[in-house]
């Protein structure tokens, strides 16, 4: 049996403010694309994976998606892994693949969770990650959660909110060149600095945005041409749900799950020319950066400055301009991470390409507050 | 020190502690646990001041601080706290109900 399988399709929506779009109107553009992207029809598909929508709440949303889209898959399933959903998501379509359960997995998520319902109930809902008895009754918000980790990074690494603003600098630089990015106007490390608190050190430029958009992928057992991109490399780890309850080692669930993703891969991060990492805020990314040995402890704001990150850069990041400036629309917003990834390896990011086009690409997506950790390690094909 | 207690589950077999009454250890996973206090001096790991309520009730208090605060057994807990506070401080909490948060009580002087 072959333990080969391919991410043969891709799909996104702009991201953005989407007046009457709906979570199936946005997952069916998604699942278009990706499907034509794959050059499959939909009898191609003979597994389906959705992520959650928190605008479209449903114990089934594989299967109402399904008969929306007009699919009868062999299997379908709704899956939920916070931010890490999209690429956790990744990782069964992979399984199923490999142990031939279907030829061609259909993986979309999507949701308008900016105009679907009002900020006040997605902040509400979001804060929900929190422990429902010893969390949230204190009135903490999801940035605030994170807030505590950045609060406590900052105090043990050194590294300054001024070099955190240099990575929300940089992701909005590179979402300029992207065309479907929600947030594309240039801001420099004085606006973000001055940009309202919303928990420090976090501020509102440390944060990403609520997005509409959907993803989609299409995951097969065989390459169907040279666009065809193999799944290396994978590794996942769950080390805790609550922020109060973090293993010691805050980010420790990140090192494992790239480590994994590495070594079944054969590769070591000298090999990797882009990166696709999750930024919910600049210290996600900062401390996600750091825990995968991408940049040394306290470092990654300044790295950023420097140029490591940039385009020409030793590990391009996020040139689609990450969650903080491409946008997040939930799980569809870890998605986006990896679909750039996917164009950087094509060749195909037009304004954004990297030259060459890089062999490996590395991908992490965490989802809760530091909870739930997925890598890729994405090749180019032959 | 204060004389302001914490309540927690400890387990009896492991000797761990735990915010959460559960009913048995998740270290170990014996149910031989029980209530127990402890001291109220906690230890600020970490602290934010939330800016932006995550809903309309929390509205009034803006702004306060959040802390997470490490008391015996090498347990951390979650705690509404004054905006003023820094890593490493020392306060005095409370803690009556295994399923609420602790209240916060005073800040200590920092040895």
């Amino acid at each position: 049996m072959s333990d080969r399988s391919f991410i043969c399709g891709v799909g996104l929506t702009p991201f953005g403010r989407f007046e009457g779009s709906t979570p199936l109107g946005l997952m069916t553009a998604a699942a278009d694309a990706a499907l034509a992207d794959a050059g499959l029809e939909r009898n191609d598909i003979g597994g389906l994976i959705v992520g959650y929508a928190t605008t479209m709440p449903h114990l089934m949303l594989a299967n109402v998606f399904a008969e929306h889209y007009g699919l009868q898959p062999q299997h379908a399933h709704a899956a939920q892994a916070g931010g890490a959903t999209g690429a956790m998501m990744l990782v069964l379509a992979r399984h199923l693949a490999v142990a031939a359960a279907a030829d061609n997995i259909l993986v979309v998520a999507g949701e308008n969770r900016l105009t679907g319902q009002t900020r006040n109930d997605t902040v509400k809902t979001l804060a929900q990650v929190g422990h429902p008895t010893l969390e949230v009754p204190t009135g903490a918000t999801v940035p605030a959660y994170y807030a505590l980790l950045a609060a406590r990074y900052l105090h043990d690494t050194g590294c300054t909110e001024r070099d955190l603003a240099e990575l929300a600098v940089l992701m909005r630089r590179h979402a300029g060149a992207h065309p479907g990015a929600h947030l594309r106007a240039p801001i420099d490390v004085e606006t973000v600095l001055a940009s309202r608190p919303i928990a420090p050190p976090l501020k509102l430029l440390d944060c990403c945005p609520i997005s509409d958009g959907a993803a989609a992928f299409v995951v097969s057992r065989n390459a169907h041409s040279d666009r065809c991109l193999p799944i290396a490399g994978w590794g996942e780890a769950h080390t805790h749900q609550h922020i109060s309850s973090a293993p010691a080692d805050v980010t420790c669930g990140a090192r494992r799950a790239a480590g994994q993703a590495l070594a079944r891969a054969g590769r070591t991060i000298a090999d990797v020319g882009y990166l696709g990492i999750y930024d919910s805020f600049t210290a996600t990314v900062a401390m996600l950066l750091e825990s995968t040995g991408f940049a040394q402890p306290g470092r990654a704001g300044r790295n950023a400055a420097e140029g490591r990150f940039s385009q020409d850069g030793q590990y391009p990041l996020n040139l689609d301009g990450g969650v903080l400036s491409h946008g997040h629309c939930g799980v569809g917003g870890g998605m986006a991470v990896v679909a750039e990834a996917m164009a950087q390896l094509r060749g195909e990011a037009g304004a954004r390409q990297i030259f060459p086009a890089p062999r490996v690409a590395f991908t992490h997506v965490e989802g809760g507050v530091l909870s739930a950790h997925v890598s890729l390690v994405l090749e180019a094909l032959g | 020190m204060g004389g302001c207690r914490v309540l927690l589950e400890t387990c009896a077999q492991c000797g761990s502690g735990d915010a959460l009454p559960r009913g048995f250890c998740a270290k170990c996973g014996s149910s031989n646990v029980s209530p127990r206090e402890v001291s109220g001096a906690a230890v600020v790991w970490s602290f934010t001041v939330v800016h932006r309520p995550p809903s309309g009730d929390c509205s009034e208090d803006l702004p306060y601080g959040i802390a997470l605060v490490d008391v015996g057994y090498g347990v951390r807990m979650m705690v509404r706290v004054p905006v003023e506070l820094t890593i490493g401080q020392q306060i005095e909490i409370e803690r009556t109900d295994l399923n609420a948060p602790p209240k916060f009580v005073r800040m200590l002087h920092s040895d």
